[in-house]
């Protein structure tokens, strides 16, 4: 069930006045209410995946209380290698065994000597990587002694399987999320409210702005040696649009929808474009992955060895690369992560001037925001191009001719008018960047018919100029 | 004292509850109330696809042709010029996929069906079959009552305005606000006054015409054409099995067109074409292409006809109709 389809608008009225109906007094029910709406709403895609969700949830919730029971350590790290062993292995069944099957026969020449290898013809479970991330940390954090294990079993598969964020988060900690599952949600009209406007503007994002923008990619990107350096920079930059209102308009669906039920869930984007430089761009852009792999990954490498500018910068490359790849079984997105992990550490550079220690990312805060908007974008866009092109050559293609400004069939806006939607939520972001999305700012500025007249222009929008039906890219990782 | 203070708490947010509830109810019943009224309008426009509805209702058990395509088919054969009872029933974007289900999905209706036309114009077999999301889904099933969504089909399906607001604000524009160049539909739901285009823009001059760039599909997808090849020959041999005569066509393309196109998708494409022929009795070819009998005034551009370019078209069609023993 896709959240800008027809099901989903009735799909959430009814289970949202059934869950308030219950009364906030009833958390147990609630949760209930909540679990079941949560397995319909991930069973509509294939009822099969059902049973990997609920193996998760369980291999976890296991995990927890084995963690917390035991007094050794050596059973501890026992319970958390089976929680590892079991997430990374699904992970790796369903997305990456072809990959690596396909990478291990090419690096020692299997086919060559007589030898191949199976294939696994296997669909990847909607959201995959996200929930096994979400529940995997939540062992982790047990055996490091950061949360009690619950031993609340509805509250735990609620938390892994809760339908707002489960197909593509944002990625919630259990520490923030789980605790909202014991306690009395009361209805809070000002939440609720705000639940909703946020909707509409994560609707407008992913209807009006990706999925219209998506076309000129699409139409571009099917035949990169056709066009001229213009036109593929324009598909580039719109690319990077394009992924960022499908993704941002998807987590502020997800949030929106959530504070309809009386939870909050993290923040995911935060106007990355403005980003001053690369690594600032990654505590801009899916703040909830970065954390995570911050958390889980960067700093435990960085903790086990010498802290230097290169040990950092090894385990910065590692991160890196392995954000790439959570992203999609492919080269090209390992090259996505890699490349940005290149001007991230020259970004860290230690530059000693009369004996203090300065970086790049310094001097970028004194430079007017323009000038470094300009830059951190041009990195950005060029490494979205290995995240849009299915092989290195395509990327190489693209990359060649934009550079080379290479001639072509003429250039053209391929949606038209459609086009102005772009900096519409530019200025609509920017101006109003202090608020969570534009249409909080509303609340504060207008009274109640102008806001409804504004509200209206945006469902007319909405129904008028959304662009064909696609699926959220991020679903597919 | 405490369960009085908890009978308030629950009260209050009780309150809040129906307060929400009302303001959500007056915001979104107007919306609702307008999409009926723009939904029903648009049900009651005439378009292409409502008169062929009609079409089918009136003659579908004297029908002896189907004729499946996209644009390019849609633009090429009126039924007008066709003796033989005939329905075109392609449409814009229309792939073999949605071809085949509408042929399944409408055979019941033509019991005096004898023959069925496919389009295999260049490049077909190398574009991916129309997606689960295809607009015209709710099209189809709406007037057609054919399910073309690969899956089981809910009541908001049929609804026609949200399947594509674009396309259908058009028609609604077009049929009440602007008066210029109205569609004019024949009986068979063919478009008798297609004429706008661009080389009506470009007045029609050669040279211009010949320096116009070409909007042409030259990206080799051999994945695609492995499995839209074998799904054309399982079209032609459903059709075979009921003896059904099949013909298969690929309407006119402009020279500029025929110059662009790439050799490898063309040879790819004549292959799968003759392997159909050597396998099947009963299939008939019309390739007009290359055909020097179209001229530049019977386009609107490089690969779609203009009505006057159809009527030339639909009259060799139909000579091969005669021709062949059905």
């Amino acid at each position: 069930m896709l959240f800008n389809s027809f099901s989903f608008g009735l799909f959430l009225p009814v289970v949202l006045i059934l869950y308030w109906a219950i009364g906030f007094k009833r958390i147990r029910w609630q949760n209930a209410l909540l679990l079941i709406a949560s397995y319909y709403f991930y069973g509509l895609w294939d009822w099969r995946f059902l049973g990997l969700i609920v193996a998760s949830s369980l291999v976890d919730y296991i995990v927890g209380i084995g963690i917390g029971r035991s007094e050794k350590s050596n059973k501890k790290k026992a319970f958390l290698l089976m929680s590892i062993l079991w997430n990374l292995g699904v992970l790796f069944l369903f997305k990456y065994y072809n990959f690596f099957a396909e990478g291990f026969a090419n690096l020692f020449h299997i086919s060559a000597q007589g030898y191949t290898y199976q294939s696994l013809n296997i669909i990847l479970p909607v959201g995959l990587s996200f929930y096994t991330f979400q529940t995997m940390s939540y062992s982790i954090d047990v055996y490091r002694n950061r949360i009690e294990p619950t031993r609340d079993m509805l509250n735990f598969f609620c938390f892994v399987s809760f339908f707002p964020q489960l197909v593509a988060g944002p990625i919630e900690r259990a520490r923030s999320l789980l605790p909202q599952f014991s306690i009395e949600r009361k209805f809070d009209m000002a939440l609720a409210k705000d639940g909703l406007r946020q909707i509409m503007w994560g609707l407008f994002k992913k209807m009006v702005v990706a999925d219209n923008v998506a076309l000129a990619v699409n139409a571009y990107y099917a035949e990169p040696g056709e066009h001229q350096g213009l036109s593929l920079l324009y598909a580039s930059v719109l690319f990077f649009f394009q992924i960022y209102c499908d993704f941002s308009g998807y987590s502020d669906i997800a949030i929106g929808t959530a504070k309809l039920f009386g939870f909050k869930l993290s923040k995911n984007f935060n106007i990355p474009y403005l980003s001053r430089s690369v690594s600032e761009f990654w505590q801009r852009w899916h703040i909830t992955l970065t954390k995570w792999f911050t958390d889980y990954v960067y700093a435990p490498i960085i903790r086990s060895w010498k802290r230097s500018y290169f040990s950092r910068t090894i385990a910065l490359f590692i991160t890196m690369a392995l954000i790439g790849l959570w992203h999609g079984a492919n080269w090209t997105f390992v090259f996505f992560g890699v490349f940005q992990a290149i001007f991230m550490s020259l970004e860290r550079v230690p530059i000693i001037i009369k004996g203090r220690s300065y970086n790049l990312n310094y001097f970028l805060t004194k430079i007017p925001l323009p000038l470094t908007v300009v830059y951190s974008f041009a990195l950005i866009v060029t490494s979205c191009i290995f995240f849009r092109a299915e092989t290195f050559t395509m990327a190489e293609t693209i990359l060649f001719r934009i550079f080379s400004w290479s001639d072509g069939r003429p250039f053209t806006y391929e949606i038209g008018y459609r086009i102005l939607f772009v900096p519409l939520l530019v200025l609509l972001e920017v101006f109003t960047r202090k608020n969570n999305h534009p249409f909080e700012y509303l609340e504060k500025r207008f009274n109640r018919p102008t806001r409804w007249i504004i509200y209206y222009i945006f469902v007319f929008i909405l129904i008028r100029y959304a662009g064909p039906k696609e699926e959220f890219i991020y679903f597919q990782f | 004292m405490p369960d009085q203070k908890k009978s308030l708490s629950t009260s209050n947010s009780r309150s809040k509850q129906y307060k929400f509830l009302i303001a959500a109810l007056l915001f979104f019943i107007p919306i609702v109330i307008l999409y009926g009224i723009l939904e029903s309008t648009v049900r009651s426009l005439p378009t292409h696809f409502s008169l062929i509805q009609h079409y089918i209702e009136e003659n579908g058990k004297d029908i002896e042709i189907a004729i499946f395509g996209s644009s390019q088919v849609q633009h090429a054969v009126n039924p007008e010029y066709l003796s033989t009872k005939s329905i075109n029933l392609s449409s814009s974007g229309q792939h073999h996929n949605t071809d085949f289900t509408l042929l399944k999905g409408l055979i019941d209706r033509f019991p005096n069906l004898k023959g069925v036309v496919f389009e295999a114009s260049y490049g077909h077999f190398e574009i991916p079959h129309n997606s689960k999301y295809y607009w015209k889904n709710s099209v189809f099933l709406h007037y057609y009552n054919v399910n073309t969504f690969q899956r089981k089909t809910y009541p908001q399906d049929k609804l026609l305005f949200i399947s594509h607001p674009g396309k259908f604000s058009e028609a609604l524009a077009n049929h009440f606000l602007r008066d210029s160049l109205p569609d004019v539909y024949n009986k068979y739901g063919f478009d008798t006054n297609q004429y706008e285009g661009k080389y009506r823009k470009l007045k029609y001059d050669s040279l211009r015409v010949e320096n116009a760039s070409v909007r042409i599909n030259n990206r080799p997808e051999t994945q695609v054409l492995n499995y839209n090849a074998p799904y054309f020959e399982e079209m032609v041999a459903y059709c075979r099995e009921r003896d059904l005569t099949v013909f298969i066509i690929s309407p006119p393309t402009y020279r500029t067109y025929v110059a662009a196109r790439n050799p490898d998708i063309l040879k790819r494409r004549d292959s799968i074409l003759s392997k159909i022929k050597n396998s099947y009795d009963n299939v008939y070819f019309l390739n007009a292409e290359q055909d020097h009998d179209f001229k530049l005034r019977y386009f609107r551009n490089e690969n779609h006809l203009n009505p006057d370019g159809a009527e030339v078209f639909s009259k060799k069609l139909d000579s091969l109709f005669l021709q062949t023993e059905m």
